[in-house]
């Protein structure tokens, strides 16, 4: 059982390490500990890499889009779940559509709009679509924990005179905190990773966020072993570190949407 | 409940509802739409009715790259959901999981890019890892190209696939394990049940659901299999790793064919929802039938 | 009351998102930028191109200058067809020579630049000589760029001194060279065919030798079949050098700049590669020595066995755009004496009169003059020709040089494709 758990670390272990040897000493000695320990590589993988410039256009991106899920996808839900109005049964059920159709359904499509509206090639490319496809999970989920909440704290709000903006901004809100984590840390995976549409809408090297601008870093400096690895662990390490804090949060948002 | 005013739903639908028309649902209708048409991305449309449809089923790489795409659910069947079982079994039967929750967790947060590099250098025929550690354990004839030769590489692909995922159905399995009222456990315990008659007889029944959905998971999740495939191989070595939207990609965003590229992944969608539904009909049925 | 507000916030929210979008779509070209499109320039050159941007800026108020650059795969497939079509389409662009800029003078996006050059003076950098090549039907249809050679055989110079190797001229001392290395159990050949070009070109080259450049180019105009019997003749050539164990056996796995790296740490002796190797060797390996023979000589092929494989390239102005003469400006800026020499010294000659004085190193020269004695120059078959029918060919030669299918298999398969095409 240690055993395993160690097999599924030697490989990110080794990369870390190796991006402190040299290049030939990987070549030749790959199972080797490092013998100068260079740190200077990271700072070098840094800058030649612009990974801050791509870690920059990740956070913008994932940053509104998730804002964008929370807001609109929290004030749909609250509508679809307790207020009645006409078309609600059916504008769930083309939102539940959005679950089961894949990417593959309508990227092709989106990417001639999108170069109509001459979006390509800027953030907002990315934006619009994410936050596309992380709506109706949020819905779904959001429309769950609501269903959770006691009718009466609603019912009660209604006649004490409250309009339903107010109920939405002042009661429901709050009470959904725990919701809004699990789908914010859902929609923030998503989108941090998201990989093809990245790949094809954003060519401009300024505005590439992490995974397609790490993959043009790998194929120019595919053979500088040790700046590619130490770019590798650049991006993995944080990532690590948040997940070790917020583990228990990310774990319930993947299983969450999965059973869902 | 009725809204304090008529306009206040459609107000709180709208902005979700109009990012989600734009982006998604109108693309969907135009898909349909242009797989009917040849075209090139730039001058008009040329309507071609079910050209591109008949073109798609005489397309040698297109139809082996569902089978591709098969071998991988297959394999990934296995390494990722069995695996994922048995490794929630082994996890929730210790006292402190958090550990090695986190452990084999953290690959399925990684971008997949970052796995794929990392692979690809593992793999490296005259470089990487693998082949030097067989080579000093005298195993020379086990060396392979490994993503290179087209007998090892889709399996090469699902194995690093299972590295990643065989910790996200862990997690979903565990999770499901908690759910189990622990009376039960306990009893089980006490009438002397090992862990592993535990997994068998108790766990793995009490979580049917859950094991239905994974496996279903596992299925639209390997059909539409892009990031993996296209770091690692790109459909390489001569179109043995091609899966269906790899080649999807190519046709619309190098060979420039929308018309095609559209009706091919119209066709992708079809088999994603329809066996989609076709597999929730018979687990309904099938549930109906069992008792407990 | 709140309510209102929120209300009032929400809406503008929602307008400014569609302000964005729209405001995002870039401003119509009666502006004053100037677009240029080119390959990733690398960080070798692209400083000169900065300092030049610069400069131009400095002398032309209002002014500024855009370089849209993306990876090379993408710029040649679907990258620049959808840059010119799009809005804001580049003034100047990056191209190759041949099919491809004949396409682009056919669509109306390479215009006739012969007078604009003589007016600016632009045409007055250039070497004598240099412009041959670079006019499509006529007119003169790109500024020049480089002349490449896209297919040499680099060797080890050490290594064939060792095992008392001479650069072998014809196919059969290849030959002959080829089984010493073997059984000094070295590759003899390192090629990284990963992205399918660099054994294209190689092969292509053995293609056109055996066959003959009139019925490459038929071929690969799809005027006469891939599967004809000098094809077949030519690529068996190729695939039995793989057959004989002179090639690496990752050659379809490994990419074109980790064939470069194994040939610089001395695990091969030749590497068929273009010119372009010079750059990556004073970068990689500066202690490297190596040199070049052109393709050998193969006995009973049809083609001139001196032949070269080579590709011109240049930037193309776009034939809508209203700032050509803005174009030539910021060329001349690029091309002046100094910024010449800088990018000479990245590694990349161009074919101004500015360098001809300056020193170049020696295998640079020898370069030089192997394309200026060329009379028979190669087109390679995915810059020279269609790309649907360039990868069929191409796929077939990975094929071939794999193992996978026999030459008459591949080749087969490849003509199977081009039908299909429209």
């Amino acid at each position: 059982m240690a055993m395993y758990s160690l097999i599924y670390f030697v490989p990110l272990l080794w990369m870390a390490l190796s991006a402190l040897k040299s290049n030939e000493e990987i070549a030749l000695n790959p199972l080797s500990l490092p013998t100068t320990w260079d740190f200077g590589v990271f700072a070098e993988a840094f800058t030649a890499g612009s990974l801050g410039k791509y870690a920059i256009n990740s956070a913008i991106v994932t940053g509104t889009c998730t804002s964008a899920v929370l807001l609109f996808g929290s004030m749909a839900a609250f509508a679809f779940t307790r207020l009645q109005f006409k078309f609600s049964k059916q504008l769930m059920a083309l939102i539940t559509l959005g679950l089961i159709l894949p990417l593959q359904s309508y990227f092709i499509a989106q990417n001639a709009l999108f170069d109509t509206l001459g979006i390509k090639d800027t953030r907002m490319a990315l934006i619009l679509p994410y936050t596309a496809m992380g709506l109706p999970l949020a819905i779904w989920l959001f429309r769950a924990y609501i269903q959770n909440l006691p009718k009466e704290l609603f019912e009660a709000a209604r006649v004490d005179g409250a309009g339903d903006l107010r109920v939405y901004q002042s009661i429901l809100l709050p009470m959904l905190k725990p919701g809004i984590a699990t789908v914010a840390v859902f929609t923030v995976l998503s989108a941090w990773n998201e990989f093809l549409l990245a790949l094809v809408y954003i060519q401009n090297d300024d505005l590439k966020t992490i995974p397609t601008g790490l993959l043009t870093f790998s194929t120019r400096y595919s053979t500088n072993y040790h700046l590619l690895f130490a770019a590798l662990t650049i991006v993995t390490v944080p990532m690590i570190i948040v997940y070790v804090i917020f583990n228990r949060k990310v774990i319930e948002g993947l299983t969450e949407g999965a059973v869902k | 409940m009725k809204p304090t005013a008529r306009w206040i739903p459609y107000f709180l639908v709208a902005p979700a509802f109009a990012i989600f028309s734009l982006a998604i649902l109108g693309p969907i209708i135009a898909t349909f739409g242009l797989s009917l048409t040849d075209w090139d991305g730039f001058s008009t449309p040329s309507f071609v009715g079910f050209e591109n449809f008949v073109r798609a089923f005489n397309d040698k790489i297109y139809m082996n790259s569902y089978w591709h795409a098969g071998i991988y659910i297959a394999a990934t069947l296995v390494l990722e959901v069995v695996v994922g079982l048995l490794l929630a079994g082994l996890v929730s039967s210790k006292r402190n999981t958090t550990f090695y929750r986190v452990a084999f967790f953290t690959p399925v947060m990684l971008p997949l890019v970052v796995i794929s590099v990392l692979w690809t250098f593992l793999l490296n025929p005259d470089l990487g890892i693998l082949n030097r550690i067989l080579g000093n354990l005298g195993l020379e004839s086990w060396q392979h190209i490994w993503l290179g030769d087209q007998s090892t590489a889709l399996l090469s692909i699902s194995v690093i696939s299972g590295w990643i995922f065989a910790g996200f159905y862990m997690a979903i399995f565990y999770a499901g394990f908690q759910r189990i009222p622990s009376t039960i456990i306990e009893s089980a315990r006490l009438d002397g049940a090992s862990e592993w008659q535990l997994l068998r007889g108790i766990k793995i029944p009490m979580i049917k659901n859950l094991t239905e959905v994974a496996i279903l998971l596992c299925f639209t999740g390997g059909i539409q299999v892009f990031d993996l495939v296209y770091v690692l191989t790109n459909g390489g070595p001569y179109d043995t790793t091609q899966v269906p939207t790899t080649y999807l990609v190519r046709v619309v965003f190098r060979d420039q064919q929308m018309g095609y590229g559209s009706a091919l992944a119209v066709i992708l969608t079809l088999v994603v929802v329809g066996v989609g539904l076709i597999y929730n009909k018979v687990r309904t049925k099938a549930d109906a039938v069992v008792e407990y | 009351m709140f309510a209102r507000k929120k209300q009032i916030a929400v809406l503008a929210v929602a307008l400014l998102g569609l302000a964005i979008i729209t405001g995002c779509s870039k401003g119509d070209s009666a502006d004053k930028v100037l677009r240029i499109a080119t390959p990733s320039l690398g960080d070798k050159e692209l400083p000169v191109w900065e300092a030049a941007k610069a400069s131009y800026e400095a002398a032309h108020e209002g002014w500024t200058v855009e370089f849209i650059q993306q990876d090379d795969d993408l710029y040649s497939t679907v990258g620049l067809p959808t840059l010119l079509n799009g809005k804001n389409s580049p003034d100047a662009y990056f191209e190759w020579a041949g099919a491809r800029l004949d396409q682009r003078v056919a669509e109306g996006y390479a215009a006739d630049i012969s007078g604009d050059m003589e007016s600016s003076g632009l045409k007055d950098l250039f070497n004598e000589g240099a412009f041959a090549g670079y006019d499509s039907g006529g007119a003169l249809s790109m500024i020049p760029r480089t002349r490449d050679v896209t297919n040499v055989l680099w060797y080890n110079v050490d290594m064939l001194t060792k095992y008392g190797v001479t650069a072998p001229k014809t196919w059969d001392e290849l030959n002959a060279a080829c089984a010493k290395f073997k059984a000094a159990k070295i590759n003899c050949f390192v090629q990284g065919n990963k992205d399918l070009w660099t054994v294209g070109n190689w092969g292509g080259h053995i293609l056109s030798r055996v066959a003959g450049e009139a019925l490459y180019a038929e071929i690969l105009q799809k005027s006469k079949p891939m599967n004809s019997p000098e094809f077949v003749e030519g690529l068996t050539v190729l695939a039995d050098l793989a057959k004989n164990g002179y090639v690496n056996e990752s050659v379809n796995s490994i990419a074109d700049n980790e064939a470069a790296s194994l040939f610089f740490q001395g695990k091969a002796a030749m590497h068929p590669i273009g010119s372009w190797l010079i750059g990556t060797q004073q970068a990689e390996a500066p202690k490297f020595k190596m040199d070049f023979i052109n393709l050998p000589a193969i006995s009973g092929g049809a083609g001139d066995q001196n032949s070269i494989m080579a590709v011109y390239t240049g930037y193309a102005v776009n034939a809508k755009s209203s700032k050509k003469a803005e174009v030539m400006e910021f060329f001349k800026e690029l091309y002046n004496a100094e910024n010449a020499q800088k990018i000479a010294d990245s590694g990349t000659v161009l074919l101004l009169k500015s360098l001809a004085s300056g020193t170049l190193d020696p295998l640079t020269s020898k370069i030089n003059a192997l394309l200026d004695g060329a009379t028979v120059v190669v087109a390679p078959p995915d810059t020279g020709f269609a790309l649907p029918v360039a990868d069929a060919l191409n796929a077939a030669q990975a094929e071939a040089i794999g193992g996978k299918s026999s030459p008459q298999a591949a080749l087969d398969a490849a003509q199977e494709k081009v039908a299909a095409l429209k």
